[in-house]
């Protein structure tokens, strides 16, 4: 009994020493990273709390307003609906491209491409993949956009005779051009990505699969498929935040909001998106306005948080399924 | 007639043989569709990117010579329309305003790592939430922000306004990556430096750390080549400068913001000297992307 007490006293002696002379020593160390928190959260909680002080006034402003149907922000005409919806429409668009394209190019490169090629192929994709989105809009300003009006749009309604999604007027500029140019930009983020968590299913899988005689269709959709999904909701999670988010490439590529049509209800309709809103509009900022444009930065954020959240879920969900 | 055993094993295992068969062909049918519908998203991928990089070359590549890298922007005369100068104040602009940002960041983004990595409680999953949050954000936004309680604040703009915009991207980004390099060391490292009496702060200084180092750098990298071509906060924060200039405290012009500039005034020289700058701008990203990919290679040989 007292020689168990003895080592105890022993052991609590050595522990307290340790711990008292260790956190003695290293003070200075969890000083400065506990300073480095506290000023990161300061500066989050600055920023915060500037948003909401800039936003509240400008949701006051536009009022019920801000589900209005127009957007005419030097005429104080604050109806954020168009946006929202070419927000929604621009990026659904570019997902309905980029996402089968991507991964179809991402199973492509890990099983068809020739071994030779295809490092040269991968590396590409990421460069391509980080290429500034500006660079993107140059090419949709001088070389999509001409394509567009000249051969695209005349072709595509004199094929379908107007029918919709291809009726009505071409201004040059809207909503087919803005969805290309956000769907070329997101494609190798989506491929790049996809391509990352495809080239590391185990061997084991897909050659146990192969030696059981399934044939590649079969491996790809019953074992890489499978194995990859919560990579896979994750390249495409990234490439949703980047297109909703998207500013520059777009800011020069919709058209704009017009009274005419401010709906994103046909592919050749002009539009605008928050983000590019934003951009627009910010030269003309003056006061009160100003925090309306902040009221648009809280939507979009609500929109991309809102996205990254589903993401997340999609990801958990399929991880207890594996558990 | 008399059915023997041994006829009667052939037959099934020809019968196997050719069920099976036919099954494979049915599937290996199957397949091929599969394959050409793999193809087919490559080969409808490649178009419209060759066309880019097909661009980039063909418009871009004649830009580049040495005075459009030294030469500063300049009003063309009557006589010579093209003569519109270089790009050498937007180098120098988006170069320091990217120094100063990394110069911010990086050292913020390795503390701030160290201390979500060192500090296992509530708040610092909270703080990595923040950060992750952040890593998300659209950057237009902190472009608005920079603009309303810098800009309008002061009345003034300055080259230093862009850097600070920017470690609203580069530190997330760069905190994210350096948590899972720290957290990819092992932790039979750190446990057996600590069990041989080590200091929690020598042990991540002298052991984690230069572990971790060289993933540390990449994720840096990815994240100053991803800061480099942002456009949105930058552009409505450092005012303009057709000068080349190295003072933070000065208006200043950017690669980005000279693209932006020319894409929207319409001349159509120079929205055609927008592909030599962005031929400058992708050398630069790809630069750093490189440098990062160079010490990733370097951290999966060890």
């Amino acid at each position: 009994m007292s020689s168990i007490r003895l080592t105890e006293t022993a052991n609590d002696l050595v522990a307290g020493q340790g711990r008292k002379s260790l956190a003695g020593n290293d003070r200075l160390y969890r000083g400065v990273l506990v300073t480095v928190v506290g000023l990161v959260l300061a500066v989050v909680a600055l920023f915060a709390f500037d948003l909401l002080k800039q936003a509240i006034p400008g949701f006051r402003l536009a009022g019920w307003g801000i589900f209005g149907t127009t957007w005419s922000f030097a005429n104080g005409q604050y109806g954020a609906l168009p946006l929202v919806a070419g927000t929604l429409v621009t990026t659904a668009l570019a997902l309905l491209f980029a996402v089968p394209v991507g991964i179809g190019t991402a199973l492509a490169i890990v099983y068809l491409v020739p071994q030779r090629f295809r490092l040269f192929v991968s590396s590409t994709v990421e460069l391509l993949a980080a290429v500034p989105s500006i660079v993107y809009g140059i090419w949709g300003v001088l070389t999509m956009e001409s394509w567009l009006s000249n051969k695209a749009f005349p072709n595509l309604q004199h094929w379908f005779h107007g029918t919709w999604p291809f009726n009505g007027e071409w201004a040059g500029q809207g909503i087919a051009l803005g969805s290309i140019v956000l769907a070329i930009m997101i494609l190798p983020i989506v491929t790049a990505v996809s391509r990352d968590v495809i080239a590391s299913v185990p061997k084991d899988l897909t050659e146990g699969a192969l030696s059981l005689g399934a044939t590649r269709s079969q491996v790809i959709r019953k074992v890489v498929l499978p194995t990859c999904r919560n990579g896979i909701v994750g390249a495409v999670t990234l490439a949703t935040g980047r297109a909703l988010g998207e500013t520059i490439a777009l800011a020069t590529l919709l058209g704009g909001v017009t009274l005419r049509s401010p709906w994103p209800d046909r592919l050749f309709a002009t539009g605008s998106t928050l983000s590019a809103e934003i951009a627009i509009d910010i030269g003309n900022i003056a006061g009160a306005p100003g925090n309306v444009l902040f009221a648009l930065a809280v939507i979009l954020m609500i929109i991309v948080g809102g996205v990254t959240y589903a993401g997340r879920v999609i990801v958990r969900n399929a991880q207890r399924k594996f558990q | 007639m008399t059915v023997t055993v041994d006829s009667l094993h052939t037959n099934s295992r020809d019968l196997v043989r050719a069920t099976a068969a036919a099954s494979y062909k049915r599937r290996e049918r199957r397949s091929r569709v599969y394959t050409v519908f793999i193809g087919l998203a490559l080969a409808i991928a490649i178009i419209p990117l060759a066309s880019i990089i097909d661009d980039l070359l063909g418009k871009g590549l004649p830009f580049i010579s040495w005075s459009f890298l030294t030469k500063n922007v300049q009003q063309p005369t009557f006589f010579h329309p093209q003569d519109v100068g270089g790009i050498a104040n937007a180098i120098s602009g988006s170069l320091i305003i990217v120094g100063l940002a990394v110069a911010i960041s990086v050292p913020l983004a390795i503390l701030l790592a160290f201390a979500i990595v060192e500090f296992k409680n509530k708040v610092m999953t909270w703080v990595l939430l923040i950060v992750e949050i952040f890593v998300g954000l659209p950057s237009v936004v902190f472009g608005i922000f920079a603009y309303v309680s810098l800009v309008l604040v002061s009345k003034t703009f300055h080259a230093y306004y862009g850097s600070l915009a920017l470690c609203f991207i580069m530190v997330p980004v760069s905190t994210v990556n350096s948590v899972a390099a720290l957290r990819s060391v092992p932790a039979t490292l750190t446990e057996a430096g600590l069990s041989l009496g080590a200091r929690p702060s020598r042990v991540m200084l002298r052991i984690v750390f230069p572990a971790a180092l060289p993933r540390i750098m990449t994720g840096i990298f990815l994240a100053l080549s991803r800061t480099v071509g942002e456009t949105a906060p930058v552009l409505f924060v450092v005012g303009a400068n057709t000068l080349v200039n190295w003072n933070l405290n000065k208006q200043s012009d950017t690669l980005p913001g000279t693209i932006w500039n020319n894409l929207n005034q319409g001349s159509p020289y120079g929205q055609l000297e927008c592909w030599g700058i962005a031929l400058v701008l992708i050398a630069f990203v790809f630069f750093f992307n490189i440098l990062g990919r160079i010490f990733l290679a370097r951290a999966e040989k060890k």
